[in-house]
């Protein structure tokens, strides 16, 4: 299914649920598609892939990338990412402000960057070349932080809104990341929120947290928290109607608690929406 | 490229460098700063956390690729062996679905299993399935073109086996274990005694296979990883080819092939 037109809230696609979705083809406006886990050349991941795109919108969701790494972008990488587009034709690509590997060792992980003027210009360079390969926009997605730099020149919200806009590419916002990186960085989600280029905001994310020590943890293991409830209508509140995705990558529930969770997202942009 | 520019790319490299090697080897971090957190985590704490999410990601991806290993050791034994191959075998490849392929081998060398003799052996085994599971699916074998091949340019047809195929000559009848920690395998745990059986992993349609051959069957096979020509095989294998090459691609073992002048 050609994936133009996304709204609403739509919901994380993952193995574990392939078998429901294509037996009880369950009332979903779009799935967002992990893009590494369909790297493979083929198996089981893209013959269930195969199936929901043909009745589904889907959008793309990477972490691989590694944007922000000074060693040089992966060709190979690319080259399946642009195989994969023309193949399942996902509305819009994302990907995280962060790097992932240096010239030795991968870490699979997203990992911080410091917050100067050379990172923002290493990263807005990287996101063009990653446009132009693709031939179309990308969006970028907020982390979720547990380090913050002595060497940090800007706040959170300067150094993304100028990587949107020397790239001139989309916001993909992570309010539960805003949240999580608030609380252990000290900062307000508010202002962040304030400070944020929410014209490029193209998504919004939600996901729930674990406490751990002194710390939050972007987990993706609970349902949604409340102050990250409260955010979402706050930032929901300041952009309009954004699709938002709720994600859930560890300890995975049924299907039905998700869908639960995106009801109560669909009822925040209502109350939003009547209260305007 | 302007030299403030080089400099600072040069600082962000070595902190990338130095910050990976912080999360795998617990070395110092000296490029940049970490603050203490405004939740009051201190720095250690702070990078213990990015730590913890690596190792844990790696466990995991571990965890999935080799499930029966798992439940053979036991979850808590098999995280902590994990950890210890990440430590040993940091990732060095860009998909995180290649990390683990020399996990057979650290398990061969990790004395704490040299009483699971078998473990190794396994591990290959579930490699390959990994493997066969991921690779790509495979165009219908054109038996039209095959046959004018064989007519106009026999000497010239060379065969592609199924991709991500895998022989594995293993020392126990691992086959048996795997299936046993299958959700629908046999009730009996099988016998682990030592033998050595030929065993082929590949997948040619949306399963994975694991099967026993027999000698001739997996010199068949053998012949065609080294040498993929119908020559190379008729030379060594004879008579024997006429029976077993139209098995072989009934079954899926060869895939495709080319016909080369």
């Amino acid at each position: 299914m050609t994936s133009e037109v996304i709204s609403g809230v739509g919901l994380g696609l993952r193995s574990c649920h392939y078998q429901h979705i294509l037996a009880e083809q369950p009332v979903v406006p779009w799935f967002e598609v992990m893009t590494d886990n369909y790297m493979g050349a083929g198996g089981q991941p893209h013959h269930y892939l195969q199936q929901i795109a043909a009745q589904y919108p889907l959008t793309f969701h990477g972490v691989g990338l590694s944007l922000g790494s000074v060693r040089p972008l992966s060709d190979s990488y690319l080259d399946r990412l642009v195989e994969l587009i023309d193949i399942y034709q996902p509305a819009w690509v994302s990907e995280h402000l962060c790097w992932s590997a240096n010239t030795q060792h991968n870490s699979h992980d997203l990992l911080p960057m410091p917050y100067t003027e050379a990172a923002v210009r290493h990263m807005s360079e990287r996101i063009s070349q990653v446009q132009e390969r693709l031939g179309r926009r990308i969006l970028v997605e907020n982390l979720s932080s547990y380090v913050t730099f002595a060497e940090s020149e800007m706040t959170e919200w300067e150094y993304i809104s100028e990587i949107c806009q020397r790239a001139d590419c989309d916001l993909l916002l992570d309010i539960n990341n805003i949240h999580v990186s608030a609380v252990n960085h000290g900062f307000d989600a508010r202002e962040y929120l304030a400070g944020m280029p929410l014209a490029r905001v193209r998504e919004m994310h939600l996901a729930g947290y674990e406490v751990q020590g002194d710390l939050l943890l972007d987990s993706h293991s609970q349902p949604v928290h409340p102050p990250v409830w409260q955010l979402y209508r706050e930032a929901v509140a300041l952009t309009g109607p954004v699709p938002t995705l709720i994600e859930w990558d560890n300890a995975i529930p049924a299907f039905s608690v998700l869908e639960q969770e995106a009801r109560q997202a669909q009822q925040i942009c209502q109350e939003v929406a009547d209260a305007a | 490229m302007q030299p403030d520019d080089t400099a600072a790319l040069q600082q962000l490299a070595q902190f990338q460098q130095q910050f990976l090697d912080r999360l795998y080897f617990q070395q110092p971090l000296t490029a940049l700063t970490v603050n203490r957190a405004a939740c009051g985590a201190d720095a250690e704490q702070c990078l213990e956390t990015y730590r913890g999410s690596l190792y844990g990601g790696l466990n995991q991806a571990l965890a999935e690729i080799y499930p029966v290993c798992r439940q053979f050791v036991g979850e808590t034994f098999f995280s902590a062996m994990a950890d210890r191959y990440i430590s040993r075998y940091p990732s060095t490849v860009e998909r995180l679905d290649d990390y683990g392929q020399s996990f057979a081998e650290f398990l061969a060398c990790f004395e704490p299993v040299h009483t699971l003799p078998q473990l190794p052996t396994l591990a290959r085994l579930e490699w390959g399935w990994h493997r066969a599971f991921h690779a790509a699916q495979p165009a219908p074998f054109d038996f039209d073109r095959f046959a004018d091949a064989c007519q106009h340019n026999s000497g010239g047809i060379q065969f592609q086996l199924a991709p991500e195929l895998t022989l594995l000559l293993a020392e126990y009848p691992v086959d048996l274990f795997w299936q046993w920690h299958q959700p629908d395998g046999p009730a009996e745990m099988p016998d682990l005694t030592t033998m050595e059986l030929p065993l082929l992993i590949f997948r040619p349609g949306v399963q994975v296979y694991i099967e026993r051959l027999d000698k001739i069957a997996w010199q068949f096979l053998q012949q065609l990883q080294r040498d993929r020509s119908l020559n190379g095989l008729c030379e060594v294998l004879g008579d024997q080819v006429t029976p077993l090459l139209p098995q072989a691609i009934e079954r899926g073992w060869i895939s495709g092939f080319t016909v080369e002048s």
